[in-house]
């Protein structure tokens, strides 16, 4: 059978590919391997991996805690402003991510507009602590929930919710039997793609969290800071975040394309 | 799909051509971010009034992320280091010439505007539940301020209390004039008056602060190796050192 | 006892304005064309719509302050409805759970509901997997599961495959015999509610035109709709076996010749159906070999544009539809002679207690 997609296609594609692949391809190449044990002990890398997975999945679930039911308004009830409210919601997405760290020192850092509540009332402070580095995290994967869960949610027949109610099932009960399980690819989609931000996440982390090994050192902030003193060691952070983002992409397969 | 791609290739063009004039001439200095507003607000135009048709552009970073630029990819003409070991790296590879240090920095403590953790001593920085913030080391002021808690005897106690390792000096200065974090570490050239910022600074002593001693030089392969010489010779001149001083720094010819 | 409704609803500018009384263990078909407010009216028996005014009583209790999921109804949707992500089971026990029944009761009541209406389905089957009448049953067994006072069925037959309707007509008719309430059935092919209801409405641009028995519109339709509607000719009665694969219909007022396709017993009750075009009208005796021919007087004839309706007292009673011209060539005349023929394959067969009969190649689709 002959192939239905022209040369040109597969030359710009390939030449995607290669555009891609290439740095990865590289760091591979580079990496010094012989010295891998000892580059990845200085290099902090068991600290920043296991800050890493804990900032990252965490982030995930709070974003999905406070997401899910985000879309829900958004996508399902009348409240006047609903466009202003899902631009402000998805703003973290638009504006670079310090900024998005600066606005958060502006109110939750020790001085800030709700922080120094906080930090007089109870002692609070989330600057400089995982916490810290959790809600800025969070701060920028939650819109990328909202999005793939609104999405889903208009995509399901409301006939559904109404075939439920009709057969006697209260509001609560409805979405959790019906309509959650049918929004069930979205979700995990949503959720992928919000740990995929959230393992890559640095601007907004550095700037209201910090950069404290142990505490909110995560992966990226380690490579940026070992990059010129100890490149082989940097080599061999970034290496872990491809792999680690590799592996759960393969994992999902089609289902982040298709969320059906 | 041909349209596409002739704007492309026509955008990398445009890219390209940026910064290509041919009657004005181009000095690209690469220097240590404390050098920022000295070299931005006064330096530099001083020194494009001078030269007639001479467009200076800076680059600024920590001195380490510069050396690491240089070394890959070597377009700029003169390297304004906060530390001689970034000078040294880049005497290695690619090389200078004409190293010569044209000033010096202190280090000085400073807290946010209240003081809340009432820090009145390098000393005091020890103190447990301080919450310091140094730049990372690698860094030069970050190794500096390492340098002289090592010198006051109290390296390990407040290398427990650091709470962010920043990239650069910049960075340390904003978290402490937001009121994050007691205390931090940076050049007296970053809280001069001229910088403007909204910091109370605490002197360390002199017998056991740093001075940083910023050298210059011209890169080898620099593009425009004289108009680089001029720019040397003007920093190290009466005017440059006069700017910095007021910048506070301390001039040294 | 049973449903009470008298009720204005309103969605858009479109108005319904109906008043419909069923008593416990009679079915109510609603019959209309596309528009009429059909699905106006279900909303709003359902609960899914408000009111603008009016009272929806079942038993003698007021239900119409109540929202959809504290009403004694069971509903079976137009499209099934039923949840993708569940099981056969699942999705019938769903009311049971809803109302907090414990798990394993309802699961036993399902699988008992499962069992009765839709046996040949897999219990843990989802609905993907399973054909569109397979669906339609499992959504009945659901709309039954909790033990409604009144049963509301949405053009169940929609989403069938024509040669399963006459499967799921009887099923239908089984379930609404027995059930206890009273039952709304909602119906677009006039054949749906001729076959299954006790008492027939017509709906019509919001409005009820007119309500009786199906024999009581036949003798006096009050409109163009009601016309169409009982045009079709309708046998019902009892089969008897000619040996040759074909029977005898034999009815109260006349007996047809019909093909089953299956063996019968003797004395087995069916409805059979014929469509008026199906009958051919003739000035003589016609040869060939339709094994269904009458003469009759013709008592009507009833002209529409290019087509007409001829209502002929042959023995069962027959309408045919024939074009004006016809009727002007042939000279047809009330009160006239005629020979009427039509082939026993073009009668479709509803056998009682059976997956039925259906009408040979060749009439499908007309």
């Amino acid at each position: 059978m002959r192939s239905r997609t022209p040369l040109p296609l597969w030359i710009l594609a390939g030449a995607g590919v290669v555009f891609v692949s290439l740095p990865v391809v590289a760091l591979v190449l580079r990496a010094p391997w012989d010295d891998i044990a000892s580059s990845l002990r200085g290099a902090g890398a068991s600290e920043a991996l296991r800050l890493s997975l804990v900032v990252s999945l965490t982030a995930t679930a709070l974003s999905l805690l406070l997401g899910v039911p985000l879309a829900w308004i958004l996508a399902r009830s009348r409240i006047p402003g609903r466009s202003v409210l899902r631009a402000i919601v998805v703003l973290p997405i638009v504006l670079p991510p310090v900024v998005g760290g600066i606005g958060l020192l502006a109110a939750l850092g020790r001085g800030g507009v709700v922080g120094q509540w906080l930090y007089s009332t109870f002692g609070l402070q989330l600057t400089f602590t995982t916490w810290g580095a959790i809600l800025a995290t969070t701060f920028v994967s939650m819109p990328l929930v909202v999005l793939a869960t609104e999405a889903g949610l208009r995509s399901i027949d409301r006939r559904y919710e109404q075939a439920a109610s009709a057969l006697g099932a209260s509001p609560r009960y409805s979405i959790r039997r019906v309509v959650l399980p049918m929004l069930g690819p979205q979700l995990a989609a949503g959720a992928v793609l919000a740990w995929a931000r959230a393992l890559s996440e640095f601007g907004a982390t550095i700037t209201f969290a910090g950069n404290l090994a142990g505490s909110t050192q995560t992966l990226p902030l380690a490579v940026y800071e070992t990059r010129l003193s100890d490149p082989g060691g940097a080599i061999f952070l970034s290496l872990i975040l491809v792999v680690l983002s590799v592996a759960v992409l393969v994992a999902m397969r089609d289902r982040i394309t298709q969320a059906r | 799909m041909r349209r596409l791609v002739s704007l492309t290739i026509a955008l990398f063009l445009l890219a390209g051509c940026a910064g290509t004039g041919d009657d004005t001439s181009e000095l690209t200095v690469f220097a240590a971010s404390s050098l920022s507003a000295a070299f931005t607000e006064e330096i530099g135009p001083a020194f494009e009034a001078e030269q007639e048709g001479t467009i200076v552009v800076f680059n600024f970073a920590a001195s380490d992320s510069l050396a690491g630029q240089i070394q890959s990819e070597g377009t700029a003409d003169v390297f304004a280091s906060a530390s001689g070991t970034w000078m040294d790296a880049v005497q290695d590879d690619p090389g200078v010439s004409d190293r010569r240090d044209f000033v010096q920095n202190q280090l000085v403590i400073i807290t946010p505007p209240e003081n809340p953790a009432g820090i009145g001593s390098i000393d005091d920085l020890a103190n447990e539940g301080v919450q310091l913030v140094l730049a990372a080391e690698g860094v030069p002021v970050g190794d500096y301020s390492r340098e002289a808690l090592g010198k006051a005897g109290i390296a390990n106690e407040a290398e427990a209390n650091v709470v962010s390792n920043e990239e650069d000096n910049a960075s340390v200065v904003a978290k402490i004039a937001s009121g994050e974090g007691d205390a931090g570490i940076v050049y007296e050239s970053d809280i001069s008056a001229a910088a403007g910022n909204d910091v109370v600074a605490v002197e360390i002593s002199d017998d056991v602060n740093v001075i940083a001693t910023y050298p210059i030089a011209v890169v080898t392969g620099a593009p425009n190796a004289d108009l680089a010489e001029e720019f040397l010779a003007f920093v190290t001149g009466p005017d440059g050192q006069a700017t910095l001083e007021e910048y506070g720094f301390t001039p040294l010819t | 006892m049973g449903l009470h409704a008298d009720l204005v609803a309103r969605r858009g500018s479109f108005q319904v304005d109906v008043a419909l009384d069923v008593d416990g263990g009679e079915t109510l078909a609603l019959l209309g064309p596309n528009g009429a407010g059909k699905s106006t009216v279900v909303d709003a028996l359902i609960g899914t719509l408000e009111l603008t005014q009016g009272v929806i009583a079942i038993d003698g209790e007021r239900v119409d302050a109540l929202p959809p999921e504290q009403r004694p109804i069971g509903v079976c949707f137009q499209d099934d409805l039923l949840f993708p992500r569940l099981s056969a089971l699942e999705n019938v026990a769903f009311p049971l759970r809803a109302r907090k029944v414990p798990k394993a009761e309802a699961r036993r009541r399902a699988r008992a509901l499962l069992q009765r209406l839709a046996s040949a389905v897999d219990p843990s089957a989802r609905p993907s997997s399973m054909s569109g009448g397979e669906r339609q049953r499992v959504a009945l067994a659901r709309a039954l599961a909790p033990d409604p006072r009144l049963l509301v069925l949405d053009e169940p037959f929609s989403n069938v495959d024509v040669s399963a309707r006459p499967g799921m007509r009887t099923l239908v008719r089984e379930v609404t015999r027995t059930f206890g309430g009273a039952t709304v059935l909602i119906a677009h092919d006039p054949l749906d509610a001729l076959t299954l209801a006790d008492r027939v409405a017509l709906l019509d641009a919001g409005r009820i035109t007119q309500t009786g028995t199906p024999d009581e519109i036949r003798a006096a339709p009050a409109s163009h709709y009601a016309a169409d509607l009982v045009g079709v000719n309708l046998f019902v009665g009892e089969l008897r076996p000619l040996g040759d694969g074909a029977a005898t219909l034999r009815t109260t007022d006349g007996a047809i010749t019909v093909s089953p396709g299956v063996a019968v017993v003797s004395g087995t009750r069916s409805i059979a159906s014929l469509k008026p075009i199906d009958v051919s009208l003739h000035a003589r005796e016609p040869e060939g070999s339709a094994r269904n021919v009458f003469r009759g007087q013709i008592v009507e004839i009833a002209d529409d544009g290019d087509r007409a309706r001829v209502r002929l007292a042959t023995r069962p009673p027959l309408t045919a539809e024939v074009t004006s011209g016809s009727v002007a060539r042939m000279g047809l005349r009330t009160g006239g002679e005629v020979w009427a023929s039509f082939k026993a394959v073009e009668v479709s067969l509803q056998i009682e207690g059976a997956d039925s009969a259906q009408p040979q190649a060749g009439t499908l689709g007309r």
